[in-house]
């Protein structure tokens, strides 16, 4: 059984019960044996004669082993054929199908032929393509996909320490024990930063004991391979600890500058599977995400903002006109220094006809309604107003996208002009506001600015503040749950509260509310009834019972594919409504998890 | 027959038929043969023919014997005419040796006429006429139409590729077209018609870990050692021949010719359990694509193994010792757990300093 607490990207941290033993995950398998017994620390082995503590695979031979004992007790790996990948491929198929049968762990050589496994799955095939770029990503995230969330992979051959948070992100869970052995036997000292490792250091920097030994008497084969495995093993704590902060993708970023290999398949994984990382990626995080190369420009939570200014957003239905500010360290933007000296110009002018949206890097574009919303309400960049060519291209397509999408008649560039040049072809009535030379916050500009807004309303009809409002609100829900839900959600509705502390209310009935470091709504029980209404996008099917504290999958029979972790849902029997919380894991993997919560709900039906 | 793995194995062969002249054998030699203790002067010849009938096919994953055949339009008075050419070499031989690329009692490698004209012409001095064949070809038929054309009193010893003994080693790793019970046959039949068999043993086929290759050897001795007609149980350590499944694999670092210690392990542990002649021809020794160690040791190793042909004493493997035994005897516990495959073979092989893949740039033994 597996019990996943955390997940980030494909990797999970939680607890395996390997036949009787608890492992954690993500873990290492190390070999077991009479020359080189598994180090103490060692929770999960692989041995032919089986001593210790730990959990332990049983290791019979392969089906070339001649006349091994089959005893079948316990975890015992199957006597499978394992073909090397050098050779044709048609002969790793054959394998497979020779492998096929019903095995408490499966061993299948191509991602393509790996069929939903509950257990562990073995990829051989993993040694080969570990350093191999263009293979990597795709061979990985395959055999997770197809797989399921009930297999714990392990993949033979990745164990080097630079791999590990890498090879974690993108689906494995337990790593290759043998890699700290070989590389001691080569004189090699495992090093996180440095893929190839070095030759012994005289005064390691280290301060494990066996580089505490060595420091004073030299280095020994078993002191190399003790320091070795546990340079292993803190790395791979240290992505334990990230999956449950959710800050592995952090870790991978940095991880993957110490090889252009890893570099490419973190590429390789945001380009080729960007849809499935998506739908793993968590809508709200409380945390601040860190942008801090290209890479961060890609992850998924990135393209999915711009994705949905492009497929979910529809701008407030009175604006007329488009103030684009710049961009600034505070988030969110509100409470920026910066925007409250520009803003009350806007205000002051607008007659509720203005709409605010903040240039910006790497999301493109930030409607100020969405300023709360993650991962725009704290995401850190380094503000120095030189933006790549990549860069340039998302914020043009972030401006064209909100502009098609709106009733607007004209735009103001409140930016510094080669800022303005980035969007002025998005932006086809744009007029620019800060001259050559001065800065947005200049009395001058923000002059020019209240005299530009003004000018471009016009005679148009005001709008209440309440109005503007609710059709803020009106955007919010329509990005958090899909066109049209607002509809539905806000009819009849009024909004009490001073921003950000928003709530929606339906005559004296909260419907629901803007936490600030959450930035979503989050919803009472009547509100979830009307987003039941709404869709059926957010919705948990679950047995007849009635759910308190965590919805464990056993309960679950089926659940939206649209809903990512921690989204607001509705959990359903029979069409009923029987609770409302937040999800805990991707929509798309929830009927098919054996164990594990699927959401925590606060409110009962 | 997994037909994957003869497929594989058929596309690594450059099968090119080739313009030889038919009636030159493709290599004839002298050397001394040792039999009971008294030294013999062989003369060894091996024919240029059509090329072995299974290898065309597909054939075993290590043999690259075809590379020396495979010659166009031959005949059987071409075959008759190369033992003759070698016989103008004869001179006070009392032991032939006769290669083909196969089967010498294959009726399609070597006409049935060829073969009876050919043993029809050994001249009397021979004691023994040495020749190979696959088990099914050792049939009553062919040995009661071959055996009574030798001189009296000559010998008739047949080598057979038996390789290994496990059905799943035979079928998904060396691809051999015959299994225990066709030599078990052959060995019956050989013993009704007065002929002796070598069994042939690999040292490492491909896919096998080195201890499980070590494992298979010895217990393809036991089930063989047994069998009548048996007089000697030869053990061959893979040497990487051209054009050639292992050759490809080699290239790519996911084959590993065995190490000089498995070897010397082999014999240590049939000689235990045999009750025949046990030795081992290790071609291209110390060679990077024959069996060898760190490189180091490996003169040292394979004089040892000289050394037990002679003797038969295994205790001279004890004499011998090196640094890279160790990383040798690591990979005996850990190779198996890394559930890879060929790979990991080549991470002992540099961790013992063997650094097959640069000394492979600069190899030229078998260029000839």
């Amino acid at each position: 059984m597996l019990d996943v607490v955390a997940r980030e990207g494909l990797a999970r941290a939680g607890r395996w019960d390997a036949d009787g033993e608890d492992v954690r995950l993500p873990a290492v398998l190390h070999p077991d044996t009479q020359r080189s017994p598994a180090p103490d620390f060692a929770q999960l082995t692989i041995s032919t004669d089986p001593l210790g503590s730990a959990a332990t695979i049983r290791y019979e031979g392969t089906r070339l082993t001649p006349e091994a004992d089959e005893t079948g007790e316990g975890l015992s790996l199957p006597r499978a054929l394992i073909y090397p990948g050098g050779v044709d491929e048609s002969l790793q198929k054959a394998a497979d199908e020779l492998n096929r049968e019903e095995a408490p762990i499966q061993i299948v050589h191509d991602p393509a032929e790996v069929g939903p496994v509950t257990g562990l799955l073995v990829l051989p095939r993993a040694r080969e393509v570990a350093d191999d770029a263009w293979r990597l990503a795709g061979f990985l995230t395959t055999a997770r996909r197809r797989a399921g969330p009930n297999a714990v992979i392990y993949a033979p051959g990745i164990g080097r320490p630079d791999q590990i948070a890498l090879a974690a992100y993108a689906g494995v869970d337990v790593f290759d024990g043998l890699e700290a052995s070989l590389a001691a036997l080569s004189d090699t000292y495992s090093r996180v930063e440095r893929p190839e490792g070095s030759a012994p250091p005289e005064h390691p920097a280290c301060a494990c004991p066996a580089c505490r030994d060595a420091d004073r008497e030299g280095w020994t084969l078993d002191r190399l391979r003790e320091h070795n495995r546990r340079e292993q093993r803190a790395e791979v704590r240290r992505v334990r600890q990230a999956i449950a902060d959710g800050r592995l993708r952090e870790l991978v970023e940095q991880r993957v500058r110490a090889s252009p290999a890893h570099l490419a398949t973190l590429r390789r994984l945001d380009e080729d599977h960007g849809d499935l990382y998506e739908r793993y990626a968590p809508t709200v995080r409380e945390d601040e995400l860190p942008v801090v190369g290209r890479r961060s420009l890609s992850r998924p939570e990135v393209t999915r903002w711009l994705d949905r200014l492009e497929t979910r957003y529809q701008a407030p239905e009175s604006a007329r006109t488009l103030v684009a500010l710049p961009c600034s360290a505070t988030k969110p933007y509100g409470n920026s220094p910066t925007h409250q000296r520009i803003r009350p110009a806007i205000k002051h002018n607008a007659r509720g006809r203005a709409h605010v949206v903040t240039f910006t890097s790497p999301l493109g574009a930030v409607p100020e309604e969405l300023e709360l919303m993650y991962p725009a309400h704290r995401y850190e960049v380094p503000v120095t107003g030189d933006w790549n060519e990549r860069e340039e291209q998302v914020i043009r397509r972030a401006f064209e996208a909100i502009w098609k999408n709106g009733g607007y008649d004209q735009a103001i560039l409140h930016v510094p002009p080669d800022e303005a040049d980035i969007v002025e072809e998005a932006l086809p009535r744009a007029e620019r506001t800060v001259e050559p030379g001065e800065r947005p916050t200049d009395d001058e500009a923000t002059d020019r600015l209240g005299e530009a807004v003004r000018a471009s309303v016009g005679d148009d009809q005001a709008i209440a503040r309440d109005d503007m409002f609710a059709e803020h609100m009106d955007n919010r829900i329509d990005w958090q749950f899909g066109p049209g839900v607002a509809d539905v959600l806000a009819e009849d509705t009024w909004i009490r509260g001073k921003y950000p502390w928003l709530r929606l209310m339906h005559g004296e009935d909260q419907l629901a509310m803007i936490k600030p470091e959450r930035g979503a709504l989050t919803l009472t029980e009547p509100g979830g009834r009307r987003l039941h209404e709404a869709t059926d996008a957010y919705t948990i099917e679950i047995d007849d019972f009635r759910p308190k504290g965590t919805v464990f999958a056993a309960g679950v029979t089926g659940a939206s594919e649209a809903i990512r972790p921690e989204d607001e849902v509705v959990c359903v029997h029979e069409g009923e409504l029987r609770a409302v919380g937040r999800a805990t894991a991707p929509g798309e993997i929830m009927a098919d998890m054996d164990a594990g919560g699927c959401a925590e709900v606060r409110h009962r039906g | 027959m997994l037909e994957q793995l003869n497929t594989a194995v058929r596309d690594s062969r450059k099968l090119d038929q080739r313009d030889e002249d038919p009636s030159e054998p493709s290599r004839v030699w002298s050397e001394e043969e040792v039999i009971d203790g008294e030294t013999h002067q062989a003369l060894t010849v091996i024919l240029r023919t059509r090329g072995c009938t299974w290898a065309i096919k597909g054939g075993c994953s290590m043999c690259g014997y075809i590379n020396d055949s495979f010659v166009k339009n031959i005949t059987a008075d071409h075959l008759v005419e190369q033992f003759e050419t070698a016989l103008e070499r004869f001179d006070d031989h009392t032991v032939i040796k006769l290669y083909t690329s196969g089967s010498f009692l294959d009726d399609t490698e070597v006409h049935a006429e060829a073969q009876r004209r050919i043993l029809d012409q050994v001249p009397d001095p021979v004691v023994r006429f040495q020749s190979e064949a696959q088990a099914h070809h050792v049939t009553e038929d062919k040995l009661e139409d071959l055996r009574h054309r030798l001189p009296d009193g000559c010998e008739f010893a047949l080598g057979i590729g038996m390789e290994a003994s496990s059905d799943d080693v035979l079928e998904y790793s060396v691809n051999n077209e015959f299994d225990v019970a066709d030599y078990e046959n052959a060995a019956r039949v050989a013993e009704d018609y007065d002929t002796l068999l070598k069994c042939y043993v690999l040292v490492k086929p491909p896919f096998l870990t080195e201890r499980e290759a070590i494992e298979e050897a010895v217990v393809t001795a036991e089930r063989i050692t047994g069998t009548p007609a048996l007089e000697a149980l030869s053990f061959n350590p893979i040497s990487v021949h051209k054009n050639t499944l292992v050759e490809r694999m080699w290239e790519d670092g996911d084959y590993s010719p065995p190490w000089l210690w498995s070897v010397a392990e082999v014999l240590t542990r049939v000689d235990d359990i045999a009750d025949t002649q046990v030795h081992s021809d290790v071609v291209a020794g110390g060679k990077p694509r024959g069996a060898h160690n760190c490189g180091e040791c490996d003169d040292d190793v394979l004089r040892a193994i000289d050394a037990y042909k002679k003797t038969g004493d295994p205790a001279v493997f004890d004499r011998v010792d090196c640094e890279c035994k160790e990383i040798w005897r690591e990979q005996l516990e850990l190779e198996g757990l890394g559930l890879a495959g060929g790979s990991l073979a080549e991470r002992f092989r540099q961790a013992a300093g063997d650094v097959d893949g640069s000394r492979r740039a600069a190899e030229q033994w078998y260029e000839g």
